[in-house]
């Protein structure tokens, strides 16, 4: 907007004059600790509660429209507000803002947190976490407990879960093979393997029992045909603790893999049943539109019954269409496309293609309503939500493994429920207004008619950036 | 040049209180009034209230002196605000 500063009127510039104050007065007043006055930080609740002035409250910019009287319920007291630095102009809205709700005696302090802090002054905060001091022994104690819980059997089998099929093979392979070389390169003296009640030999036929026995120790059996003596034993053990846990695993990782398989093909399935109910019922809802299509140029068909038809064809048909939204992004029952990639992108097609055809009839149904009959409450509602589903659809931004043809029919789902939703619609009467403005007089439309064109620029709220 | 200077009435409006309205002219210097659709009312009939957030969407309408709408525009940015309506106005050939 072109920027017209108003000269201020002379109680205005009164007003302005004394409303600044500055570190000293500050600083005396806190010390004092006089009640008479409020100091208000206007800074969003996060930065309030990471340092402020002593003894201040806390209302955002943004809330002070709505909880001035909440939080600063005396409007003849003297109220000190401030934000972060000299720079920071929320103060200065806040001032503007407050004085506009009728705070007669509102200052500002233009210094802010910056100044405050650069001379000295204290600094509040809230502690958002109390932790409570742990007598040393016990955190000695904790840490070991710690160390413990990481070398436990439960973490170990955590590990062993995460690492794939392959590596876990290959880990209690070697640990066999690792294990056989020990038990027949280290025995003697009174260790080592027994077979047939005489030591395995170092020869060859040593070896393939003592790879025979690991192997079999490793997959925690035992076929009592071989045995160890002395320290051996004890190696033996190692190897059946080691064993449990790799080859257990193991085979619950190739269980786990089996009921992945199934699962996926249980959320194919699912799939499939949706996109199949789904074009059913989106077949319908076409039908229903295009049979209403060919009363909309009867005259003998009342425009209430007509309009009565189209609502509620458009409410089915944003239920289907959120459907369609939660079969595409996945959102609801976890058989999204994105899990199932590719595996029926041309059914997709086919039901995206229904849903824009679907969209083509309504928007062409829209224009055989008068238009005011148009924006009654429930159609526009439903078109409202077809138009949000059609954005959630929309191709471009839906970072999903689709094919393009799916993507560009999305695309023009999107573009369809842009057009739906139009209202007013273009060359439509502007409605009508007569508002209060902000320059103290009543404004209406209906002044400027046959005289002056009017732009009419909305914003959601004021004093919140723009 | 002033968009009223081009004999076109310009305003802004939003869902605010007229006094907090009033205050925020005040703070931006604007040369256009604000309107106070307290309740919604019109904004809900121009199609530009959003439900969920409770206030205007960002929508900028431009009526011809016969009162039906020229033009609806959903993209224009608060920073270049009004030299996006200057140049709509312009392109419209709404300048007398």
């Amino acid at each position: 907007m072109h920027v017209v500063r108003a000269e201020p009127t002379i109680e205005e510039s009164e007003v302005h004059s004394v409303s600044a104050v500055d570190y000293g007065e500050l600083s005396r007043r806190i010390e004092d600790g006089d009640g008479s006055w409020v100091l208000v930080s206007v800074l969003p609740r996060a930065s309030f509660e990471a340092g402020r002035i002593p003894g201040s409250l806390n209302l955002p910019l943004a809330e002070i429209a709505e909880r001035a009287g909440e939080v600063l319920p005396a409007r003849d007291q003297e109220t000190v507000v401030y934000c972060a630095s000299p720079a920071c102009s929320l103060a200065e809205q806040g001032v503007m803002l407050l004085r506009a709700l009728g705070y007669t005696r509102v200052r500002e302090y233009p210094g802010g947190m910056e100044e405050w802090t650069e001379r000295g002054g204290r600094i509040e905060h809230t502690v958002l976490v109390t932790r409570k001091p742990a007598p040393p022994q016990a955190s000695r104690l904790d840490r070991l407990r710690q160390a413990l819980a990481r070398m436990s059997p439960v973490a170990a089998f955590a590990w062993a879960g995460n690492q794939s099929l392959r590596v876990l093979f290959g880990i209690w392979f070697g640990t066999g093979v690792l294990f056989a070389f020990l038990y027949w390169g280290l025995g003697g003296g009174g260790a080592g393997l027994v077979a047939d009640g005489s030591a395995i030999g170092t020869g060859l036929s040593g070896l393939s029992t003592a790879f025979w026995f690991s192997i079999a120790t490793a997959m925690t059996s035992d076929y009592g045909d071989v045995s160890a003596l002395g320290w051996m034993r004890l190696a033996v053990l190692g190897e059946t603790v080691m064993g449990l846990l790799l080859f257990g695993s193991l085979v619950s990782k190739v269980l786990g893999n089996q009921q992945e398989v199934v699962l996926n093909e249980v959320y194919r399935l699912t799939y499939e049943n949706r996109l199949g109910r789904l074009r059913t019922n989106l077949h319908l809802v076409l039908s229903e539109l295009s049979e209403i299509s060919g009363d909309c140029s009867n005259p003998a068909v009342p425009p209430r019954r007509l309009r009565t038809r189209i609502e509620g064809v458009a409410m089915i048909f944003a239920g289907e269409m959120q459907a369609v939204r939660d079969l595409v992004r996945g959102g609801t029952g976890g058989a999204g496309a994105a899990g199932t990639a590719g595996a029926d992108s041309a059914a997709l097609e086919a039901l995206l293609a229904c849903v824009a055809a679907g969209l083509e009839e309504l928007s062409h149904l829209l224009t055989c309503l008068p238009s005011e009959q148009q924006r009654s409450g429930s159609l526009r509602r439903s078109l409202r939500r077809i138009a949000q589903l059609g954005a959630d659809l929309c191709g471009t931004c839906a970072a999903l493994p689709l094919t393009e043809t799916v993507r560009s029919w999305m695309d023009r789902i999107h573009r369809l429920c842009h057009t739906l939703c139009d209202e007013p619609r273009l060359g439509d009467p502007a409605p009508r207004f007569e508002l209060p403005g902000s320059d103290g007089r009543v404004h209406r439309l209906a002044d400027y008619l046959g005289l002056q064109p009017v732009v009419l620029t909305w914003f959601p709220k004021a004093f919140t950036g723009g | 040049m002033l968009l009223n200077e081009m004999g076109i009435a310009c305003f802004a409006a939003s869902l605010d209180k007229p006094e907090v309205s009033r205050a925020f002219a005040e703070w931006t210097g604007a040369g256009l009034p604000i309107l106070s659709d307290e309740n919604g009312d019109v904004a809900r009939a121009y199609g530009t209230f959003d439900e969920e957030q409770g206030v205007a969407s960002r929508w900028t309408f431009f009526i011809g002196s016969n009162g039906r709408i020229l033009l609806v525009d959903r993209d224009i940015s608060p920073t270049s605000h009004g030299g996006d309506i200057l140049a709509r106005v312009q392109e419209l050939g709404m300048a007398a």
